[in-house]
């Protein structure tokens, strides 16, 4: 018996996993994502190894400390679609606290997760209200949503001690 | 007991990476940094020149699609501020952000006037580059380009690398309105001096306070990694 997901994976030719992660990219495919990923530094990806990135916390940990452009290269390409401005209706976005935004400065800035488990992030100017594109604070994409404490601190935040930002 | 084993497991696992990344970070890949420049070149040319007419018969995905063809994938818009672009202003009128191996450019459609029944508008592209991948300083480039519609092809007039005040239209000059703090504070002139030798904009730091009010600023040591977009 398919759930209703995969009955729908099926029925468009995605499968589960191609699903989650358009819907956590904001529309890439993971095809695409690894076709952008050849053109931007020649290493090639396979969709398995990309879903292993996505599911297996020590997995994504060792792989993105031990290739730096995994973790800085493919982790760009994935943080797109994301809006200019800073979001102030609707549904699809969640402002973290500043405890969560410690390292993008959140006197100045808010800093704003983007789909259901808060893969995308951006971080905004709280007087413009524009994206912040500053190296220092830019937002980076999470392979592992803020509330998935173990696989975010392995994925997404311990790289950034091993490659710096 | 678990949380401490798990604390080793990553220590350990971090300092056995460590010298991973050192030799990773030795790899030459200057290759493909250097073709994502050129790509960078190429999309943001025709996003000057094409962008908004593509924009007004495709929408954003027609222009997307049409950088992955230009670019092989190499270029992607990266936000959705090609769909606040502005047809009834006269500054500030489209921003497009694309971005690249972590070189981002942010291209502004500044300001524009009408002339003759042509629109005259000057461009700033903001070329930054990330620390991660390729130290060099942030610099921009500027740009006139002509149009006889908003939402049509336009045609690179002049080109510089240093900031371009004005052009001549037979007797008539398109002056960009040096006065406005808005435009000032957006061109963000006080990162990138060097493209403002003629100027003294490289010494002006422009702020804007909670109302939204802008107003000069003592400008700071200049930093390479910092700019308001």
């Amino acid at each position: 018996m398919l759930c209703v997901s995969e009955a729908m994976a099926l029925i468009n030719g995605f499968s589960e996993f191609d699903q989650t992660f358009m819907e956590m990219t904001g529309g890439m495919t993971v095809l695409e994502s690894i076709e952008r990923y050849y053109e931007a530094t020649g290493q090639q990806l396979t969709p398995e190894f990309v879903e292993k990135l996505f599911s297996n916390p020590t997995f994504a940990f060792i792989q993105l400390t031990s290739n730096k452009l995994l973790h800085t290269v493919y982790r760009g390409i994935l943080n797109g679609n994301v809006p200019s401005m800073m979001p102030t209706e609707g549904k699809g976005y969640r402002v973290l606290s500043a405890a969560q935004s410690a390292l993008h400065d959140p006197e100045n800035n808010y800093k704003v997760v983007f789909g259901n488990n808060g893969n995308r992030e951006a971080v905004y100017d709280k007087k413009t209200g524009r994206i912040v594109s500053d190296a220092q604070y830019v937002g980076t994409f999470n392979f592992f949503g803020p509330d998935e404490m173990f696989g975010h601190l392995l994925a997404d935040m311990l790289p950034y001690f091993v490659h710096g930002n | 007991m678990t949380g401490m084993r798990i604390a080793i497991f990553v220590s350990v696992l971090i300092f056995i990476l460590i010298p991973v990344h050192g030799q990773e970070a030795q790899m030459d890949d200057k290759f493909y940094i250097d073709r994502a420049k050129e790509n960078l070149e190429v999309a943001s040319r025709w996003l000057i020149e094409k962008g908004m007419k593509e924009f007004s018969s495709d929408g954003v995905s027609g222009v997307k699609d049409k950088v992955n063809r230009l670019t092989n994938f190499g270029v992607q818009l990266w936000t959705d501020s090609l769909e606040a672009a502005n047809e009834d202003a006269d500054r500030n009128i489209v921003e497009i952000r694309i971005k690249s191996r972590e070189i981002y450019y942010g291209i502004r459609n500044l300001y524009r006037e009408k002339i003759n029944d042509e629109y005259y508008e000057f461009w700033l592209i903001q070329i930054y580059f990330n620390i991660r991948s390729e130290a060099e300083p942030t610099r921009s480039k500027f740009f006139v380009t002509k149009s006889s519609a908003f939402f049509g092809d336009r045609e690179i007039i002049e080109e510089n690398d240093q900031f371009i005040d004005s052009y001549q239209v037979g007797e008539v000059a398109v002056s960009f309105p040096t006065d406005d703090l808005s435009l000032l504070f957006w061109m963000g002139a006080w990162h990138n001096p060097q493209n403002y030798v003629n100027t003294d904009f490289g010494d002006k730091e422009v702020g804007i306070d909670s109302e939204g009010n802008y107003f000069f600023k003592t400008a700071p040591k200049k930093s390479w990694f910092s700019l308001p977009w």
